[in-house]
């Protein structure tokens, strides 16, 4: 009997710990609302747990500043926008945990996200078969792609910036010997590092060390040895901030004097204030950013307490502000949602102006170089 | 390229010994797997962290005191946890579960105080490395190296020749004859947890100043721990610190060959190859089948 008790225990609490807990949240602003009027339910998936946590914050509440916007004026045909935030814990496992939970308990129509590109390829089945809209504002993997009717992204999809940087290495830093270092346990990076490889074989350059590094290993001294010894005249690592940071600090201690460029994610101060000294020097390119009007950033100010505002969390808010004005104008079924999503030319939002092709992916993306330089983001291209 | 795959090795096998060492010297007398270990360094580190920015005390004071708590923090663990437990005859199984649910616990608790982000304490400047025959090594790491160093002889002399050292080698080899001889072997328990953690605290201090300062911190390291102090010989104290060095170096050496994707892979190949042909380990003794009585 006590065995039996012990395996059941252990199971149930491997159970726990493998899952992870989702933390529901019912914004205050849905508050009052009668029984008879019931609020729109949206559903939200992005890691609120793990390593990207922080990020994943920063979107949820860019997502509440756009709510209570949408909610003050008058919501969905005065009906109040409800959003359930779950815990995608940026992999696949989470994200289709998150994604059954919203469809087959809360029955929402629509999903905002993911955010990690493994959480969106992870829920986009689940969506697909129950006619659910996946709608991410930050997932940028090149799979996402072909993931699906009713998935769509309103951020530029990786083959873009892989293209994008293997041009801007070749042609503009005139380099032809690259060596890579990318987060084998993240599909973002795997993506970009793919496309980048392919387009700059094309042009005619070198990959001469390809290295992979667990996103959540503290120690790449070894990968850095190899491209130390590799002959390549500059590092494209597309990787996460915390790896980033350590690829930096250990890059510096190894005295690799190599010049260096990131992805999109390292759009972020931490990777200076973290990195310090060796953070001096490294690039990284971004979608075309457009300048953020204040009234979102006192929104974002009053939400999060903090300054922080990062890539992801103004197209997020975009998101939300189409979704509102597709259902303020043919309701909330989610085929009817689709195909105005299909239609959707150039819709001007605070962070871009969005044209979704019949992919449902952005039609055409440009891209920016930045470099920290003394604990500033400069612009360089 | 050599060289510097050697100092990588023995860099990454030093912080895998400090998680090790501690952690076997807690298995030794209690027969169970505290998986929460990990968690001691962690909290040490986040201790660290929130007295160094807050309270601008001196480092001579700091460390110190962050090693205190975190033997405390065993101390506590064990008292509170674990013995209401043993006293209720738990298998080690249970015990094994409830420092599962300790880790979980106490990762997520320092997320909740601390937050998610990672933590970076500016204690000492990261810079380039010192340059030796071509291969680089910053100070913070060359003090790790000796740190542990004097950890391996300093373990050694307390097993081999302090009547403590020589209490808890009785109580590890057998408990109940051990208590026959008139040794109160919670006592010494107590004991094993005080000073096995009081060695998480200074693994805390110490990866907080080369890596950073992150809740899933020790957990990550204790994986890698954990798998040192098998191939070690997980009841042999020295032995975990040996095996900690030759996981650090074959993982480092092993990407020389193989892509570095395979770096985890490898560290969990040698565990097999371990746990087949010689699962006592490279120092452990083999007990034959007392132990599984337990």
């Amino acid at each position: 009997m006590k065995r039996i008790i012990t395996i059941v225990s252990a199971t149930l609490f491997l159970l726990v710990i493998f899952t992870g807990c989702s933390t529901t949240q019912n914004n205050s602003s849905t508050k009052g609302i009668k029984e008879t009027n019931k609020p729109i339910k949206v559903g939200w998936i992005g890691p609120l747990s793990g390593d990207v946590a922080n990020l994943g914050e920063n979107v949820r509440d860019a997502v509440k500043v756009a709510q209570d916007e949408i909610n003050e004026q008058g919501g969905i045909y005065g009906q109040q926008l409800e959003i359930i935030f779950e815990d995608g814990m940026c992999d696949g496992k989470g994200g289709a945990n998150a994604a059954n939970k919203l469809i087959n308990i809360d029955k929402v129509d629509v999903i905002l996200g993911g955010i990690c590109s493994g959480e969106t390829l992870a829920a986009a089945p689940l969506a697909e078969e129950s006619n659910v809209l996946l709608f991410s504002a930050a997932s940028t993997n090149p799979k996402i792609t072909d993931a699906g009717d009713y998935v769509f992204r309103i951020i530029p999809s990786d083959s873009f910036q892989g293209t994008f940087i293997a041009d801007y290495i070749i042609n503009t830093l005139n380099k032809k010997n690259v060596a890579i270092i990318y987060n084998d346990d993240i599909e973002w990076s795997v993506g970009v590092k793919n496309v980048f490889k392919k387009r700059f074989l094309e042009l005619g350059g070198n990959i001469v060390s390809e290295e992979g590094a667990n996103s959540e290993s503290r120690d790449v001294r070894s990968q850095l040895t190899k491209i130390k010894q590799s002959g390549g005249d500059i590092i494209f690592a597309p990787t996460y901030r915390d790896s980033g940071v350590i690829i930096l600090k250990q890059k510096q201690n190894l005295g690799i004097d190599l010049p260096i460029l990131g992805g999109d994610v390292w759009d972020d101060m931490t990777i200076a204030q973290n990195g310090g000294m060796a953070a001096n020097g490294a690039m990284f390119s971004v979608a075309t950013k457009a300048e953020l009007p204040t009234n979102f950033k006192i929104g974002m100010k009053a939400e999060t307490g903090t300054n922080e505002i990062n890539t992801y969390a103004p197209r997020a808010y975009d998101a939300l502000h189409i979704l509102a004005d597709i259902m303020n104008r043919v309701g909330t079924n989610g085929d009817e949602i689709k195909n105005e999503l299909y239609n959707l030319r150039d819709y001007k939002g605070i962070a871009d102006t969005y044209t979704l092709d019949k992919n449902g992916d952005m039609e055409n993306a440009s891209y920016n170089v930045f470099q920290f330089q003394d604990g500033e983001m400069v612009k360089v291209y | 390229m050599f060289f510097q795959l050697l100092i990588n090795g023995l860099i990454a096998g030093s912080i895998y010994a400090l998680i090790a060492s501690g952690f076997s010297i807690i298995y030794t007398t209690n027969k169970f797997v505290h998986f929460a270990h990990g968690s001691t360094a962690t909290v040490a580190a986040y201790f660290l962290y929130w007295i160094f920015s807050n309270f601008g005390l001196p480092l001579y004071l700091v460390f110190p005191l962050t090693i205190l708590i975190a033997a405390l923090f065993g101390f506590l663990v064990h008292l509170l946890i674990y013995l209401p437990l043993k006293k209720r005859k738990s298998s080690s199984v249970i015990l094994l579960i409830a420092s599962l649910a300790l880790m979980a616990f106490f990762d997520n608790l320092m997320q909740l105080l601390f937050g998610a982000d990672v933590k970076i304490l500016s204690i000492f400047p990261h810079g380039k490395g010192i340059e030796i025959l071509g291969a680089y090594i910053t100070p913070i790491q060359i003090v790790i190296l000796i740190v542990v160093l004097l950890l391996f002889f300093g373990l050694w002399a307390f097993s081999k020749y302090s009547k403590l050292g020589k209490i808890m080698r009785a109580v590890s080899d057998n408990p109940e004859l051990a208590k026959t001889t008139g040794i109160n072997s919670i006592r010494v328990q107590h004991w094993s947890f005080v000073i096995g953690s009081a060695i998480a605290g200074l693994a805390g201090i110490l990866i907080a100043l080369e890596h950073n300062i992150e809740p899933a911190m020790g957990t990550h390291l204790m994986i890698q721990g954990f798998t040192a102090a098998v191939i070690g010989g997980v009841t042999s104290i020295p032995g975990s610190i040996v095996g900690a060095y030759v996981l650090g170096l074959t993982e480092n050496f092993g990407i020389w060959f193989l892509p570095s994707g395979y770096k985890s892979a490898i560290a969990f190949v040698l565990l097999l190859i371990f746990l087949i042909i010689r699962p006592q380990g490279i120092f452990g003794i083999n007990q034959g089948n007392r132990d599984q009585k337990m």
